[in-house]
């Protein structure tokens, strides 16, 4: 290497054992390495001051100095009240945990809230690959939270400015716009430091942050392999002939490659052979058999973001010889955790007349493997920089010497490649790696290629058709605990009839449906039931519009729409072999307002409430009946009660068939009897549904409409009125329908969207 | 018989390709979709006989079409990709790998 460095398996005992007292952590012997001869001394040796840095303090508030014992109070009559009347003070300082000194020129900054403050700066100015750049997150509290890179040119020996180019987050935290960066280089981690002064737009700001790591973020890798796969994680980077002149060589691992990268990167040492005992010993792996192996063999699996990764070496995949390695996690809601590299596939052919072919063989091994985890980490190929929504505009390398680009793909082939290849990613890379907000880069956090989560959408090309996800009230605003009903309107916009299915949009089987809270992995609403119907059409003339409701609040994924927050729902159904994707709907689940609210709440979002709501009621779910019962006593005047009643009154409104089994099923297997099963008759409670529905559907007609939708308001009123026309008061059905069709008549569509993310 | 296999590579959303060779359609693919991390679609596979054959392929919802001889005993390999609106065609005596 040209250069010491700290992002090195050739660390040095001494900064090893620096690096470690620096971060508190115990130095671990690296394995064991050749000793490069000559290796010349960089002079003068200078520590790095590449790194992290971070400030903490809790704000606490103060605690109330200590009352006397209370004593019994003689009375007094009253006494006037003091002039003036004597005011709290001031509240002490913000006590500050660890090292950092606290900031100067903060009065231009909003008053901070109860709780925390953290900032963290990444500088990126020697050692390794240096950027030239600092990114940092200014967080306060739970509520704001901004991220930041500047660009830096050096200011003095130790001394950075530069322009900030992006913000993420709540920008108006952060109005400034260029920033200073001083560090002290010592020996001594607990000397370490960096100075952060923000200019520009707003008062200066200053504020001293203590050395955390010479990383920017930490990694780990857990690798299995099939059994007769044999992992390629190290190699020796001379053992090709055709390689940069001057390179330095030797033993280079695949945490090697992204500690030089800037990632604290660790091996985890749960390796597992995964036996390939099936009746077929040549199979070959599908992406969603990997993913099933994923969560079966790697032992830190969570469906949950982490600085984690596992990569499979398998045999073959099912695409073929042709298919060298993928990142196949781009399934489920935490994609980018899982890669594999195949062995029995073309990266294993060396071309022909290869100096080196063995050589060959466990350069492109390895390659691919750091390939397919550069894609985990959000890389895109070298030539797709421009495609897709990339976090900030970029532009491909097509020519890169770069682990994300096809050696086979530059001009002059893999051999020119290999020629000029250094093992490592381009500086646009290494930017983003280093210096993107965490969730882009982060393993299970952005989706791959984010927000494209219809970019697999085969559209019609000529538009036939119109898919509206609206609701029915003026802003998409919904309460906490209201069961969210939306409403689906298809529209035939071409000039000819067109046949589609007659439960196009009654039957979720036709629909995919995307929810996504914000700051969260986007989730695919499941329903609790398909129906296996008789496949009848429906002819949509020009211009007809078929409209249907949508409870999507809960399923079988759970209550995808529950937690307070901004959510987005998109909607695509399937018609004539086209998908029709609808414009994404935003809206605002409420924050709980009560006691009450919050209560009810752990019962409500559980599975029985939301299939009792999902069918209409139910008089065997006895639990989500209660959960629904107590909302309404606790509740009664909230949306979520009206929703509640009718789930409640539909069953009690007929005589109801229920299934009891007497037997355990545990004892009927064990005795080979035949369980006693009855059906037992409830007899309906006139009185007590139409008590409820009055309730729900009369009482406040336009509350219920427009928490109910249309679509579904108007069902249940007809539907009451019908059935109070069986029961014989045709006066009173009269009243609910003239009531609900003047109801329905004054609801008025969502005009105030929300804003997207 | 020679093999002449046609990959459909990067920038597919969806449309459907048509091969044509030698003025007989071949194949039609439908709802094309490719996976950005592979850069990689699907593959059409076509026996014919040895020799050169014009190869078209057609991408009608684009209303995209792009004609290439081939000699299918030197460059059975062919690689399409869409970028931009335009067709590319790459023909190759190896097959294509993809990582």
């Amino acid at each position: 290497m040209a250069d010491d460095t700290y992002f090195d398996d050739a660390t040095t005992p001494e900064e090893a054992a620096l690096a470690a007292q620096s971060t508190g952590m115990q130095a671990i012997p690296t394995n064991p390495q050749p000793i490069p001869l000559p290796q010349p001394l960089p002079l003068p040796l200078l520590p790095r001051v590449s790194g992290l840095y971070v400030y903490t303090r809790r704000i606490i508030r103060p605690v109330p100095p200590p009352r006397p014992i209370p004593r019994p109070v003689p009375f007094d009559p009253p006494r006037p009240v003091p002039d003036p009347i004597p005011m709290p003070r001031p509240m002490p300082d913000p006590v500050p945990i660890g090292r950092g000194s606290a900031a100067t020129g903060e009065a231009a900054l909003t008053p901070l809230p109860i709780g925390f403050e953290r900032e963290e700066l990444r500088l990126d100015v020697d050692g390794q690959y240096p950027q030239m750049a600092a990114s940092g997150v200014l967080q306060r509290g739970f509520s704001s939270r901004v991220h930041w890179i500047a660009r830096l040119e050096a200011d003095g020996a130790n001394a950075w400015t530069g322009r900030i180019w992006y913000k993420d987050g709540d920008t108006a935290a952060l109005p400034h716009t260029t920033v200073r960066i001083t560090a002290v280089r010592s020996f001594f981690a607990n000397q370490r430091e960096a100075t952060v002064t923000f200019s520009g737009s707003a008062s200066p700001r200053t504020r001293t942050l203590s050395f955390s790591s010479f990383y920017f973020h930490k990694a780990e890798f857990e690798y299995d392999n099939e059994v007769g796969a044999a992992p390629m994680l190290d190699i020796d980077t001379g053992s090709h002939p055709n390689r940069p002149a001057g390179m330095p060589t030797g033993n280079l691992t695949i945490e090697t490659v992204y500690r030089r990268s800037g990632f604290d990167a660790a091996r985890n040492a749960a390796a597992t052979a995964i036996p390939n005992d099936g009746p077929d010993p040549n199979a070959t792996w599908s992406d969603a058999e990997m993913h099933d192996a994923m969560q079966t063999y790697w032992s830190r699996f969570a469906n949950a973001p982490q600085w984690a990764l596992w990569v499979l070496f398998a045999k073959r995949h099912d695409i073929g010889s042709s298919l060298g390695g993928i990142m196949f996690d781009d399934i489920g809601p935490n994609h980018r955790q899982g890669t594999a590299v195949f062995t029995d596939s073309f990266v294993a052919t060396p071309p022909a007349g290869d100096p080196a072919p063995a050589a060959w063989v466990d350069r492109m091994m390895f390659w691919t493997a750091v390939h397919e985890m550069g894609h985990a980490f959000n890389l895109a190929h070298s030539w797709q920089k421009h495609l897709g929504t990339p976090w900030i505009p970029l532009s491909s390398e097509p020519e890169a010497r770069s682990f994300m680009n096809y050696p086979f793909r530059v001009a002059g082939g893999q051999s020119a490649f290999f020629a000029d290849f250094e093992f490592r990613f381009s500086d646009p890379e290494l930017v983003f790696m280093r210096h993107a907000p965490e969730r882009f880069v982060q393993q299970g956090n952005a989706d791959w290629f984010d927000h494209h989560g219809f970019e697999g959408a085969a559209m019609d090309p000529e538009g036939s058709f119109h898919l509206q996800l609206r609701v029915d009230r003026s802003r998409p605003i919904f309460d906490f605990l209201e069961p969210i009903v939306l409403e689906l309107r298809l529209t035939n916009l071409s000039g000819a009839p067109k046949i589609a299915p007659a439960d196009l949009l009654e039957d979720a089987a036709h629909m995919t449906v995307v929810v996504k809270r914000d700051g969260r992995p986007t989730r695919q609403w499941l329903p609790f039931a398909h129906y296996c119907r008789k496949a009848e059409t429906t002819v949509l003339m020009p211009g007809d519009s078929r409209t249907e409701s949508l409870f999507v609040s809960a399923g079988r994924n759970g209550w995808d729409l529950a937690e307070p927050g901004l959510y987005t729902i998109q909607v695509a159904i399937e018609v004539e072999g086209y998908d029709v994707v609808s414009e994404p709907l935003r809206l605002r689940v409420t924050p709980p307002r009560g006691y009450d609210e919050e209560l009810v709440a752990q019962d409500v979002f559980t599975d029985d409430a939301g299939r009792v709501m999902a069918f209409d009621g139910s008089r065997a779910l006895e639990a989500g009946n209660d959960a629904w019962r107590s909302l309404v006593d606790r509740l009664p005047k909230s949306r979520a009660a009206v929703h509640a009643r009718v789930a409640l009154a539909l069953p009690e409104g007929r005589d109801y068939r229920c299934l009891r089994i007497d037997a355990p099923a545990a004892a009927t297997a064990i005795d080979g009897e035949a369980a006693k099963a009855a059906f037992e008759v409830v007899r309906k409670d006139a009185e007590g549904c139409r008590k409820a529905l009055d309730k729900a559907l009369v009482a406040d007609a336009d509350m219920a409409a427009e928490t109910l939708g249309r679509a579904d308001f108007e069902y249940y009123t007809a539907a009451y009125a019908g059935w109070l026309k069986d029961n014989g008061d045709k006066a009173a059905a009269k009243k609910v329908g003239d009531m609900a069709r003047k109801a329905a008549a004054r609801l008025a569509p969502s005009e105030h969207p929300i804003a997207a993310e | 018989m020679p093999t002449l296999t046609i990959d459909l590579q990067e920038g597919f959303s969806g449309e459907s390709a048509e091969i044509v060779v030698d003025g007989t359609l071949f194949a039609r693919e439908s709802r094309i979709v490719s996976r950005m991390q592979i850069g990689y679609a699907g593959r059409v596979a076509v026996e014919v006989a040895p020799g050169v054959h014009a190869v078209e392929i057609r991408v009608p919802e684009r209303g995209l079409s792009l004609m290439r001889s081939v000699d299918a005993g030197k460059t059975p390999h062919l690689g399409v990709s869409m970028e931009e609106n335009t067709l590319r065609v790459q023909a190759a005596d190896q097959p294509f790998g993809y990582v």
